[in-house]
């Protein structure tokens, strides 16, 4: 039989969205620059989409933009929230259209750089739904739930806990935790005696195949600039 | 009302029989009526530790099928007054047990019998979903290792989530026997302690049968470990009954035994 010339494989590969809050080139690039500098190795070749959702056609060249992303070593592939107006200037620098899928929810936070972030209307929080789990999550069972989850025992190695929020363990976590699983960059994982196989929020993973320094001691999971970062309660 | 006590473990080769034959021994010394079924189809091993194997005539699967009534079917126990055993099929498969043949024929047995003892096939499939379905309480029978305990784990999950009285919003009471253990070697660091144990499975210990000679010896002669009152382990299981059973006994065999003078002189 001949070898096939093509593999087709469909995938979920991390990509990065850019949405812009303004669309001053100086502004943009400034920002661009200041964060670069941050994280030098992350910028390289970084493939991303740019959210057409705050842009007016009329007023942003969506070339100067790609231009001036590429001069800061991004690399944009496409382009999220487009409308017909678009097509005509991402077909001719091949953007991909990536359709009006959701994206990462944006932290509501004021960010001192971009003062017209302050003027976005904060939208309401609203109140997740909580379930408490009663007993302990054994090997070989998975409990999962869509808000927050409390578990009023332990999670055994080999049972895994998932919710949309946050998870709370009233007792060991011996297992795998996966909390904020439809991206809630602000899902948090507690749990009193840490002993993970596995920790995630919103798709960030870590495996713990040593032990931890924080092994059995009571801990918070949390996403802390995109890095998930593990902390000890005081003694 | 008849107690169902299964006994189960998840992983195979724990001594999940020879608990199910020392366990429903004891019962039966201490006076009440048991029965111990082999529900591990196909490969029946409990009549050769309990010594009837020449005395099988009819098994478990005919009398489901209808084939043999239940006295017909019921072995008593050369030793023991109180005692009988209900031997597995060799040569059918597992899935000739259907829940309610199980159920017909442990209600059968619960008008004449205190206990009735179910030793599970190893597995977390039909034999061992059959044997542990109709269960109030069960004997998490497990070894000092950490594959044997994760097994447990999952074994407790299933009783917790797939058995009858799980169904229908109660709960199984769980027991924890540690079998096949040594102190020494949990000294060395190479098995798990006893605390190990309990802080993983997070259930009530039973009792702590020591790694032991005569396990193995009253396996091949077909006497249950408990008849053989001079060993640890015919002790150890005797202590776990009398706790099964109310009393209160303090745990033996989990300090390394120290070598007596002429012990240490002579050798030992």
């Amino acid at each position: 039989m001949a070898t096939p010339v093509l593999d087709m494989k469909t995938g979920m590969t991390p990509l990065t969205t850019l949405t812009f809050h303004s669309t001053e080139p100086e502004v943009i690039s400034a920002d661009l620059q200041r964060r670069r500098s941050e994280a030098p190795a992350l910028f390289q070749g970084l493939p991303c989409l740019i959210s057409l959702q705050h842009l007016d056609p009329e007023r942003t060249s969506l070339a100067s933009l790609t231009t001036l992303l590429r001069q800061h070593g991004l690399a944009p592939v496409g382009v999220r929230y487009s409308s017909a107006a678009w097509h005509s200037a991402c077909d001719a620098l091949c953007l991909a259209d990536f359709g009006q899928s959701s994206v990462k929810p944006v932290r509501q936070q004021p960010t001192p750089t971009q003062p017209d972030s302050q003027e976005q209307e904060l939208q309401p929080i609203a109140a997740r739904a909580v379930k408490v789990h009663s007993s302990n999550v054994r090997s070989g069972q998975q409990l999962y739930f869509d808000g927050d989850l409390v578990v009023m025992g332990m999670v055994s190695p080999g049972a895994e806990v998932l919710a949309t929020g946050d998870i709370q363990i009233m007792g060991a976590l011996r297992g795998k935790a996966l909390a904020g699983i439809k991206g809630n960059p602000d899902a948090m994982i507690s749990c009193l005696q840490f002993d993970a196989q596995l920790t995630a929020i919103a798709g960030h993973y870590q495996l713990f195949e040593d032990d931890h320094t924080l092994k059995n001691s009571s801990v918070l999971v949390r996403l802390v600039d995109d890095q998930l970062t593990i902390t000890g309660s005081e003694k | 009302m008849a107690k169902i006590i299964v006994v189960t473990s998840g992983k195979g080769g724990v001594g999940k029989t020879t608990t199910s034959a020392a366990f429903a021994a004891a019962l039966a010394m201490q006076g009440h009526k048991t029965v111990v079924i082999d529900f591990d189809v196909g490969l029946r091993n409990l009549d050769l530790v309990m010594g009837c194997e020449r005395r099988v005539v009819y098994d478990f699967v005919n009398l489901i099928q209808g084939e043999s009534t239940l006295s017909q079917t019921l072995i008593k126990d050369k030793r023991l007054e109180n005692l009988y055993v209900l031997p597995a099929s060799q040569t059918r498969d597992k899935d000739a047990l259907t829940i309610e043949g199980v159920e017909k024929t442990l209600n059968e047995l619960a008008k004449t019998f205190e206990f009735i003892v179910c030793d599970s096939p190893a597995g977390i499939e039909h034999g061992a979903q059959m044997a542990l379905y109709f269960a109030e309480e069960a004997i998490i029978v497990t070894n000092p290792e950490v594959s044997s305990v994760r097994d447990s784990d999952r074994i407790i999950g299933i009783l917790q989530s797939k058995s009858r009285l799980a169904e229908q919003g109660g709960s199984v009471k769980e027991h924890l026997l540690l079998t096949r253990y040594n102190p020494e070697r949990v000294e060395r660091g190479e098995m798990l302690s006893v605390t190990d144990v309990e802080d993983i499975l997070a259930i009530p210990l039973l009792g702590v049968i020591p790694e032991s000679e005569a396990v193995l010896k009253a396996s091949n002669q077909g006497v249950p470990v408990v008849h053989d009152s001079d060993s640890d382990a015919g002790q150890a299981y005797a202590d776990a009954v009398a706790r099964y059973l109310g009393e209160d006994r303090p745990h033996r065999f989990l300090e390394k035994q120290k070598k007596g003078f002429l012990k240490r002189v002579f050798g030992g």
